[in-house]
């Protein structure tokens, strides 16, 4: 219950915060970090105890509920999240200095309670919900300067991405939950194609996937606090986690497998082509997805290890390097690496801070990062093997240009600060916890990882996480890339000159991302195209449009229910009933070719007042009642509104009149011939003998129709009576504006 | 009967529909009223009509004896007049305004005075 409650509390404090820190921002901050540390604490407390769950009825008829399982791979997302978002709260109220930083802790929060709801969900649709929550707040922090226009487009990219993404991924919930008869995702024991490929869709868009991978670099036009969270730990891990969570049922799925791949090498060997640091970790970010994707695609228990391994690695190296890439940008104004260098010497605590997490990135004993590739080499073999080898050499140039480059290479400017121990302090302790955690690694592994890989794949895995293995493969592979990636790094200048050349070399026209966005615009236009076809600027075409279409769906009606028409005989008419109806009849007709507005209003009354006694000699003395008195009440009003226009002038041509006739004779045969037809069917209303036994017991009144309006349908009543209160406050508002465009005032 | 209301539903609607195809925006109002008119005597008709027989339980009686007119019927259409009175009060209003600020009764020339949207880049 605890779970329930406390993500009930972080929305209201997402709420509460940003209020709150325009009292006292300190305040505000240390309560926001509070609440995060709160989650990790309790999410501490639960390693080593058996599943936690807690569910609630949300639609208990179609089997869905507010449900929560939190098993030792979701604690491990769960401590990750709450853990790397304690330093995120803290560095995000640094970083914004003296600017307002309440709705960025506020959207932080919110969004960190929605990746909390995913990866602890264990009802489809719970979890749907909490996916498109998380995507929701990454819009409002990706645009969170949202007077910058690169901010709100990136933004609308990445929403628009990640939302088709939850779509497809709706979907695949959707169709898993009725092929298994359950929404409990714990319960879900296959999966067809067709739902494996919707929810791998949605997957992808989220864990920036090739070849939906293109919204992730562009979001780094939020704030680095932001960048470091969602794109770190968090958000784009959602796509990588339901694989994950699936992959029992999953197995090996060769696709997913080498799409991770494709993602993997891609976004390596972009990351060399970027100038600026938060692109180049961005990118890097992709090809590390990629990795994970892959290994979650094998279905292994070594790749199940590899990916838990990998999933933890990232997430303490990456969140630092984001956060000292933020800092770097604030000491020296820019991001552009080609802009910075010695920076080792007036900020040396960020430096070798740096440097630990760019070695656990590029798997260097004895930090996390290496076991996590020992065991991802492992888990490997043959052309993914190679594929991964690449990739990671890649990636050991990639750490190469980030950490090396900026600070030991070359001369500070003289202007650069060195930074307080309260600014740094997060990326030291999380590098810190890279290089604790690979030499602590049993400890860490029987504890927490080892369980987290055993969920992962489903079954138990005995192997031991341990720092030496021996020599064997894998040691070998892990010394290998090493080696091509230091000496690759010590190309890397060429290297991103080269790929940057490429890039220019090729025409905005390709990419999956000109692609996308040209289908976009496609959409927008085509849908603007349509509407000028279907709503016309005049809205007399408009009409006639409606009538046409209504004419033609009647007609394609009976055409095939092969026009069913009976006569139902009921009263004989008399003289009188014939009498008022022909009388209506033709006071409507005349109705059209009299030329005064005051005569047509007139022989409106005259239909009005017909229909009236009609109502009243066939048993309906209510609406006769209604009838006559919005009949006056319409009269006075057009007499009212109208009486000092000019008269009509006949302006339509003879076609068109013609036109206008055919399809006015038209619609009403077909309206006359829908009601023979409906004559077709027998009359046992089973819904009015219920009103007509219970009136009396029932309502207490004898009047039916009254007891309908007023108690059976009270509620539609209630509705029709804020219609005429909308429609009375719009009558109102326009009569005064016409006084007062009059000079009189109201 | 019913025979007679049909042909009568019929001239309604297609006195209606002309009405608002006309270029006037008056017109257009008088024939929305005749469209309402013609639905309500539709609805009516087709719930099968009877003479004399309101749905009004007799006094000492607690279920209403067979044959009624249709109450649920009766009650739909008391709900339709009123609401089409309200959206007839309103568009006469709107007319009205529109009339003040063109100087124009025809739609046509109405809908000129409205700017093109521009075509999504």
């Amino acid at each position: 219950m605890f779970l329930i409650w406390y993500l009930v509390a972080c929305f209201g404090s997402a709420i509460v915060v940003p209020v709150f820190s325009n009292v006292s921002r300190k305040a505000a901050a240390w309560f926001a970090i509070g609440i995060a540390a709160l989650g990790f604490g309790w999410g501490v407390s639960l390693v080593g105890s058996p599943v936690t769950s807690i569910s609630l009825p949300w639609l208990p008829d179609y089997g869905i509920q507010f449900a929560f399982r939190l098993d030792s791979y979701s604690l491990l997302f769960w401590l990750l999240i709450t853990g790397i978002g304690v330093l995120v709260l803290d560095y995000a109220d640094k970083y914004m200095g003296e600017k307002p930083a309440g709705r960025l802790l506020g959207w932080l929060i919110a969004f960190m309670a929605s990746m909390l709801a995913v990866v602890s969900a264990d009802d489809a649709i719970t979890l749907f919900v909490a996916w498109e929550a998380t995507s929701l707040s990454s819009f409002a922090l990706i645009s969170i300067k949202f007077t910058d226009e690169k901010s709100r487009k990136s933004a609308t990219q990445a929403l628009l991405v990640t939302g088709m993404g939850g779509l497809f991924l709706f979907g695949g919930l959707l169709w898993a939950g009725v092929e298994n008869n359950t929404f409990q995702l714990s319960q879900i024991s296959s999966l067809s194609g067709l739902a494996l490929v919707l929810i791998t869709i949605g997957c992808f868009a989220k864990s920036a996937q090739w070849p939906l991978h293109f919204w992730l670099p562009n979001a780094m036009a939020a704030p680095t606090p932001v960048s470091s969270y969602l794109h770190s730990a968090t958000m784009v891990k959602a796509g990588v986690y339901l694989l994950g969570r699936l992959s029992p049922v999953m197995g090996f799925q060769p696709v997913i497998h080498w799409f991770g791949l494709i993602t993997a090498f891609w976004g390596a060997t972009l990351a060399l082509g970027e100038r600026d640091l938060k692109k180049i970790l961005a990118w890097s970010t992709v090809a590390a997805l990629g990795q994970m994707v892959a290994l979650v695609g094998l279905g292994t228990e070594t790749a199940a290890k590899a990916a838990v391994l990998l999933i933890f690695a990232h997430s303490l190296y990456k969140a630092a390097l984001f956060m000292g890439a933020g800092l770097i940008e604030k000491a020296t104004g820019t991001r552009d690496m080609t802009q910075v260098g010695g920076l080792a010497k007036p900020l040396r605590p960020l430096a070798i801070a740096f440097a630990f997490a760019g070695l656990s990135m590029a798997g260097f004993p004895p930090l996390i990062g290496f076991v996590a590739k020992e065991a991802a080499l492992e888990a490997f073999s043959g052309l993914s093997l190679a594929v991964f080898v690449a990739s990671s050499a890649l990636g050991c140039v990639v750490a190469w240009n980030v950490t090396y480059l900026p600070f030991w290479r070359g001369e500070a400017p003289e202007t650069v600060q060195s930074l307080k121990l309260t600014e740094w302090g997060g990326i030291g302790l999380l590098s810190g916890l890279s290089l604790a955690f690979g030499i602590a690694i049993p400890l860490i592994g029987g504890a927490l990882l080892g369980p987290a890989a055993s969920s992962l794949s489903g079954s138990e895995i005995a192997k031991k996480f341990s720092l030496w293995h021996g020599f064997n493969f894998a040691l070998l592979f892990s010394v290998l890339v090493l080696v091509v990636g230091f000496l690759l790094a010590t190309q890397s200048l060429w290297i991103r000159t080269t790929i940057e050349g490429v890039r220019k070399r090729l025409t905005p026209s390709t990419g999956w991302e000109t692609f996308a966005k040209n289908g976009l615009k496609a959409i927008l236009t085509s849908g603007w195209d349509f509407s000028r076809v279907v709503i016309k600027t005049s809205f007399r075409q408009h009409l006639e449009l409606y009538f046409v279409a209504f004419l033609g769906l009647g007609l394609l009606i009976f055409l095939l229910k092969g026009f069913p028409i009976a006569f139902w005989h009921g009263p004989t008419p008399t003289p009188i009933d014939v009498a008022l109806a022909v009388f209506a009849s033709l006071a409507a007709i005349a109705a059209l070719f009299v030329p005064s507005r005051l005569g047509t209003v007139t022989l409106l009354g005259i239909v009005g007042v017909s229909i009236t006694l009609t109502y009243v000699k066939f048993s309906a003395p209510d609406l006769g009642l209604t009838q006559v008195l919005v009949e006056t009440l319409t009269v006075v009003l057009f007499v009212l509104v109208f009486a000092y226009l000019p008269r009509f002038t006949s302006i339509s041509t003879k076609s068109q009149k013609v036109k206008d006739l055919a399809l006015a004779l038209g619609f009403g045969s077909m309206m006359g011939a829908l009601m023979l037809g409906v004559f077709t069917f027998g009359k046992e209303s089973t819904i009015s003998n219920f009103f007509a036994e219970q009136s009396v017991p029932g309502a207490k009144g004898s009047n039916v129709v009254n007891t309908i309006i007023v108690d059976f349908r009270a509620l539609d009543t209630f509705g029709e009576i804020t219609v005429l209160a909308v429609a009375a406050m719009g009558v109102h508002a326009l009569v005064r504006l016409r006084l007062q465009s009059q000079g009189r005032t109201g | 009967m019913e025979t007679v209301l049909t042909l009568m539903v019929v001239a309604l609607y297609a006195a209606g529909v002309y009405l608002m195809l006309r270029r006037s925006m008056v017109k257009l109002l008088f024939g929305l009223a005749l469209l309402s008119n013609a639905t309500n005597l539709l609805i009516f008709t087709c719930a099968r009509i009877i003479g004399g027989r309101p749905p009004l339980v007799e006094p000492g009686q607690t279920v209403l004896a067979a044959p009624y007119a249709d109450p649920l019927a009766q009650a739909l259409i008391l709900t339709a007049i009123v609401i089409s009175f309200a959206i007839l009060a309103y568009a006469m209003i709107l007319v009205r305004r529109g009339y003040d600020l063109g100087e124009a009764d025809d739609p046509d020339e109405l809908s000129k005075a409205i700017p093109e949207e521009a075509r999504p880049e």
